[in-house]
Order: C-alpha cells, then structure tokens, then sequence
C-alpha cells in the first residue's frame, strides 16, 4: 500500500513510484472466485443430476436385469421395442403415457388457474387472511401416502363418507369414485388440486406482492376497473412466474404415480396406471434396469418437449 | 462345522500363531490388535467378493460343509429381513428373542420393512453384500429370487435334517421347490377363509356359513329375504377367489410344465363367470372395494377375506359376534387359493462359512419352534407347532383341519410370477368384476399378456 500513502512517510525510499501503475493495482478479484462460489452446488448437481443422467442414457442402451448376465450393449434395441408398438412391454408403456397424457391435460389448467385465483383472493385485505393462507396451504406438508390413503377411504364407493354425504343433501349416492372412469380422474385430479393447491399459489402470491401498486393506482385513475387492471397490469407483471409455474405443474402432473397406486390403486383394471407406475413396476420389480432407463428417457424427452413448447408459446404471447 | 478351518473375523484369537511370534518381537498389544483386525477384514472382503458378481443364473457354489444341525463356531452376527410389520410384527420379534436365547452365539439383527420394499431391494443389498443372510419371503416370490441366484438352494439343511413333507404338508412343503431344487423352508399358511355375521346369518335362520354353491345360493337368498340387501360382497380385488375357483371347476393357472397359461380356459371362465354374476343379480354391489369396512360395519353378512381380518376385528371392532369357517366348494371339487411365508437364504450368507453355518441353524430353529408364531393370525407351517396350544385355541383353527389343508392350492413357482398377474389375470378379474368387461374376453386378452411375458421371462431366464 506504499502508493496510497507516499505523502504521509517521509520520503526516504530513493525509488520513485510509477503512477502509471496505480490503475492496475485495482482489486479485479481471482478468476477463480465465481467457481468457488458455485462450486458446492455444482458437485451437488453433478453428482445427483447429471450423473444419474448420464447413467440412465448408458444404462438405456443395454440389455441389463439384475440378477442376470444379460446381453450387454444393444444400441437403439430398447428404444425400438418400445416404439414398436407391439408387445406387452410397448402396449403398457404407452397406455401409461396416455393416462399420464390424460392426468395432466385435465390437471394443469386447474392447477395453474384455481391457485391463481386463490392468491389473489389472500392478496386482499381482510380479517383471518394469514390464517386462510395457512389453511390453504396445509394439505401441502402432507406426504402423498397419507393422502392417498385418507383419499381412498373418503372416495369409496360404498363405505366411504363422500357418497354417504352426497346422498345425504340428495344427490346420486353411488358414483364409483375409485373403480370407474371417468369418475376415477375426478378424484385424481380434484384430490391432486385439494393437495398441491396452496404450492402454486404461494407463488403466485410472492409475484402478486412485486407488482407495482403504483401502476394500479395510475390505472385506477386512468378509469380502469378491477377485471382491466386484472389483464392490463397484474398478469402481463407476472408472465415470467406464470410461464415458471406451467412449466413445473406439467412436470409435476406428468410424474404423478403416488395418487393413481394408492387412491385408485389403479383401477379399473390397470386403467389409471401411469408411465411413472409401469416405469416403477418394470425397474423395481421386474428389475429390468435397461428397459426402464429407456422409458425414463422417453418421458424426459417428451417433458422437455413440453416445456419447450411453453417457453415458446409464452415468448408468442409476450410479442403480442 | 466340526473343524472349521476359517479364522474369526475379529479378534486376537483368530490370530494365533502370528499373534505370539510378533509378541515376542516386543510389538505391543495394541498393533497386535490392529493387525488381528486388518487380518480379519482382509478375510471378511474375500470371504464377500466370492458372492459379489452380480448373475449367473446359476446358484453360486453351496457351502463347503453340510449343515450338522447345530452351531459350534464362533460368535456370529447374522442379517434377518422379514415384512412383518403389522400385527404379526410382534409375534416375529418374539420368536427371535426366543432364538437368540437359546443360541447365544448368533445375534440376529433383524428388520422388518414393507414387503414391496423388501423385495424392491433384496437382490441389490444382496449383491453388494448389505443384504440379509436369511429373509422371510412369500412361497410364490421364491422362483423369482432363485432364478436371479439371489437366494440359494436349501436342499443341504433338509437332508442334513431328515425334514419331510410329513414334517409340514405336502403342499405347502412341495410349494418351496423351484426346478427340482429347494429354496424356502415354510414358516405359516395363509389362505382365503369366509367370515360370517352370526346375528344376520341368524337373522335368516342360518347357523354357519355356506359350504357348497348351493348352499351359498340359498343363503344369499334368505339373507336377501331378512332385508340384508346386499348379503355378499365382491372386490374387483378378489383374484384370490378367482384362483380358488379356477382350481375348483379343475382349471390351473398355468400348465403343469410352466410353459402354457392356461387361466383362460373353461375353468377359468366358469369362474369369473360366477363372480361377476353376484353383482349382477345384486348379491354383491358393483364398485364395492373396502370388503372388512363393510363385514365390520354390518353391510355385508359374509365375505371372503385373508387371516389378517381375524386381528384385524379384534383390533378394531372387539367383541364383533362372527364365525370363520373354510372357503366353500362352489366347483366341481375343493381347493382354496393359499400362500406361505417361507425362510430363504441369500447367497450373501454362504459367502462367510460361519454366517452360512449360522443362518441355517436359525432357518433350522424358527421352523421348529415356530408355534409362537400362530398368534399372528397365519396357520404353522409346522405340523408339530399345529398340535400346540397356542394354535389349536386360535380362531384360525378350524382352518386346519385335515381336508382343509388337502385343499389349499398354492401358487406354482413361475419367476416374474407378481408381474404376470398384475398385468394379466388380476386385471381380468378387476375388469370383469367392474363390469368393464365380459369374464370371457377378458380372460383372453389377459391369456395374450400373460403368454407373452411368461415367454419372455423364460428366455431371459434361460428355463
């Protein structure tokens, strides 16, 4: 530090200081600085991500069943069984991406649009609002199991207190809520909705509290009314989250197998099982580790597709 | 396992002689120690590496030395995985306790996890020697393990004990047997039994449940006549009915040589036939699927359920006035869906000398003393443990009797048999019970699936 403090030791240094160096002795920081900090969670992302990612595509492409010195490499092999369309492994396979498809076609919509119209019913001021936000919340923090089996009692059709009620105030007792379709994607659905409702609308309501109450104000006075401010200002603020929550719910939906193995428990003979549930019945049962990476591949390439999609539409939608 | 040759892992006494040859280089204790334990882990990871080679469908080579029936070496800790986690946990842990009291130099660390769990991960803990040495496993899961080599042949402990099918059943002691070879020592039997209300039965002018289709018909009639709406309820779960049945009218599920699916045929659609006619001529209601709910809660007079109802009313609905009798004869001749619970070894164990010595002295003694074992509800496999009186006071008792037990059908030993049926004839049964479909075509196309996997499994597992 001689050259920010030369005026305040006498000057007996013979050698004079070039003032030419000053600029460079600027602290710019180590190159190796930004690495560091992302460092901890690049190892955690390697090795919990891109690993296992890694290991599904290599595994994919082998004939490889626990248990079994099984044919090694066999390329594309799995991948064309499956796109076959022939046989059980192809047929099962896609029956459960057309249930999975089915789920969150009817899932999404409802998961995008009721949480949003619920944080902005929280986002008013009113008596009890902390505790409706919590309330609204809670089914959140339970795990699926619990769900699906407290679901599974209230939706039977005979025991279960959901048709007991129904048929109280007068209304058909006997809907098969569990063991038929299309009533069995109503309780999907709706108990999936019941559940991750208060998620979404977390979101939602953090996005809801950045946009501006200056440029509600200035729409006020402009003469806008609450459905124009609705459209005009609070949704073109939150494009951004409302492109990040279609995005997560459609993944979300699309990987469903908790709700369809315990509420419906896939009923009506096989109807409800979704990919992730044959995926699951073929890795971890069959323990057929190569067919099972390729129908994992298969899903995550359709999800991306999806996404994409999204990303794409809400950049059509922005230019508009 | 009278001169084992093979050190202990652990401990200065398997180190003798290099033990006193160091001592006297004036090498203190401690390093001694050190270098006994490195000796010894050095042992235990080639003892394990031996069983490590994940396939071969081939067992791996059966222990060096014959099972005498008793356990002399060292002390020894030995992995049981079991899925007892219900009520009949206790009745498990009990056993062991009894176990371990009477041969102090086996420890037994025993888990019980969920039985999709324990299955999920046995042949992959197995493989890289976390597993258990000894696991409790369904008799109709046994061909699946073995063919992976997961567990290994048991034919050694019998010979070595002179175990019989007198010992057990036939049945249930021929039902362990996959490709001429043993794997399962049976512990219980458990079978679908009918549960009736004795007040509505009484209600109808009725004393026992009924024991012939005719009898079933008429009882369904009376009950119907008392005001019971519904007298019998149907699950598109059932398939153990369906299975019962199809042995009944002389049907099986496949052919006797494991290489046909035969479920489709006459039997099997006079069968399931007969279960979508209950509901509907509405003996049963359509879409009913929590059958105990309704026993317990008086909607339904009779049904057909596994042993666990029987703790299960006692847990939750004490005091409940029901009668237990066997499944009726709706066909041309007796027989009754059954499944075990039986003791497997795993490859692990015979990788260590003194483990595979141990496990099988365990294997050896829960079947013997497994009388505790009837408070969980299930029937010993044991013919000795059924004459105890732990047993014949059971309410599962009356299932015991001679020509009951003659009738127990148990599954036949296909590997990937779980699979075959969830996507084969369990859905049939579902579909048809549902109304989805007709018994007939449904049959076939669960036929088609069934054909198909059956096939490929044989490929892959090279039978």
């Amino acid at each position: 530090m001689s050259t920010a403090a030369p005026s305040l030791s006498p000057s007996r240094s013979p050698v004079p200081v070039a003032p030419v160096d000053a600029p460079r002795r600027i602290r710019r920081g180590s190159p190796v600085t930004p690495y560091l900090f992302i460092g901890p969670f690049l190892i955690l992302f390697a090795v919990f991500v891109l690993a296992p990612i890694l290991v599904l595509a290599w595994s994919s492409t082998r004939q490889w069943i626990l248990g079994f010195d099984s044919g090694g490499f066999v390329g594309g092999e799995n991948y064309a069984t499956l796109l076959s369309g022939q046989g059980v492994l192809s047929e099962e396979f896609w029956r459960g991406m057309r249930v999975t498809a089915v789920f969150t076609v009817l899932s999404v919509p409802l998961l995008v649009t009721v949480p949003f119209a619920l944080a902005l019913l929280l986002n008013l001021r009113f008596r009890g609002r902390t505790l409706f936000r919590a309330v609204y919340f809670a089914p959140y923090v339970l795990g699926v199991a619990v769900v699906g089996v407290l679901w599974h009692f209230l939706l039977d059709a005979r025991v279960g207190p959901v048709n007991h009620l129904l048929g109280a105030i007068g209304l058909p007792d006997a809907t098969a809520w569990t063991t038929s379709l299309p009533a069995g994607w109503v309780s999907l659905v709706g108990v999936t909705v019941w559940w991750t409702v208060g998620f979404n609308a977390v979101i939602y309501l953090a996005a809801l509290q950045d946009v501006p109450a200056e440029l509600h104000e200035a729409a006020r006075i402009d003469g806008a009314g609450a459905w124009r401010r609705l459209w005009a200002v609070t949704i073109p603020h939150m494009r951004r989250v409302l492109q990040f929550v279609v995005v997560i719910t459609i993944i979300a939906s699309a990987n469903m197998y908790g709700q369809s193995a315990l509420i419906t428990q896939e009923q009506p003979g096989g109807a409800t099982r979704t990919a992730i549930g044959y995926i699951a019945q073929t890795g971890m049962r069959s323990y057929d580790i190569g067919m099972a990476s390729a129908m994992s591949m298969i899903l995550a390439v359709c999800l991306i597709a999806a996404s994409l999609l999204v990303n794409q539409l809400f950049r059509l939608v922005g230019k508009v | 396992m009278t001169q084992s040759p093979h050190p202990a892992p652990a401990g200065p006494v398997g180190a003798g002689p290099a033990a006193r040859s160091t001592a006297r280089r004036g090498i203190g204790r401690r390093h001694l120690l050190a270098g006994a334990g490195i000796a010894g882990t050095a042992l235990t990871a080639a003892a394990c590496s031996g069983g490590q080679s994940i396939g071969g469908a081939e067992a791996p080579p059966a222990a060096a030395e014959p099972f005498s029936g008793t356990y002399d070496g060292p002390d020894v800790t030995i992995t049981f995985w079991n899925g007892f986690t219900g009520g009949d946990g206790p009745y498990m842990k009990q056993l062991v306790a009894e176990f371990t009291e009477a041969n102090p130099a086996i420890t037994v660390e025993q888990s019980s996890l969920e039985w999709p769990d324990l299955y999920s991960k046995v042949v992959t803990a197995t493989d890289a020697g976390s597993g258990p040495d000894v696991a409790a496993m369904h008799l109709d899961q046994l061909a699946s393990f073995a063919a992976r080599g997961t567990i290994v042949p048991l034919d050694d402990l019998t010979e070595s004990l002179g175990l019989t099918a007198s010992d057990f059943t036939p049945a249930v002691w021929q039902g362990g047997v996959f490709q001429d070879r043993r794997y399962g020592i049976p512990l219980d039997m458990f079978t679908i039994a009918q549960y009736w209300s004795t007040p509505m039965l009484a209600s109808a002018g009725l004393e026992s449940g009924p024991a012939t289709a005719e009898e079933f018909a008429a009882a369904t009639t009376a009950l119907q006549g008392a005001g019971v709406a519904a007298p019998f309820w149907i699950s598109p779960d059932n398939w153990q009915i369906f299975v019962s049945l199809l042995g009944q009218f002389g049907g099986s599920l496949y052919s006797e040589d494991l290489t046909t699916v035969t479920f489709g045929d006459e039997a099997g659609v006079k069968a399931l036939t007969w279960m979508r006619d209950l509901v509907e001529s509405g003996v049963s209601p359509s879409d009913a699927t929590d059958l105990a709910t309704a026993f317990k809660n008086g909607s339904s007079a009779i049904i057909h359920e596994l042993l666990w109802l029987i703790n299960d009313i006692e847990d939750t609905a004490d005091g409940m006035e029901y009668g237990i009798g066997p499944f009726p004869m709706i066909g041309d001749a007796p027989g009754v869906f059954a499944n075990s619970h039986h003791f497997a070894l795993t490859k692990q164990a015979d990788a260590d000398e003194d483990r595979g010595q141990a496990a099988r002295m365990f294997i050896s003694w829960m079947s013997e003393n497994s009388a505790t074992w009837a408070g969980s509800g299930n029937i010993p496999a044991r013919a000795s443990a059924r004459q105890d009186v732990v047993f014949t006071e059971g309410r599962q008792a009356p299932l015991a009797a001679d020509d009951v037990l003659e009738s127990f059908l148990f599954l036949q030993q296909v590997p990937g048999s779980r699979e075959i049926a969830a996507d084969s004839y369990q859905r049939a049964v579902s579909r048809a019970v549902l109304g989805e479909e007709e018994p007939e075509a449904a049959l076939a196309a669960a036929v088609t699936t069934a054909q198909e996997m059956l096939d490929r499994n044989r490929e892959l597992y090279g039978i």
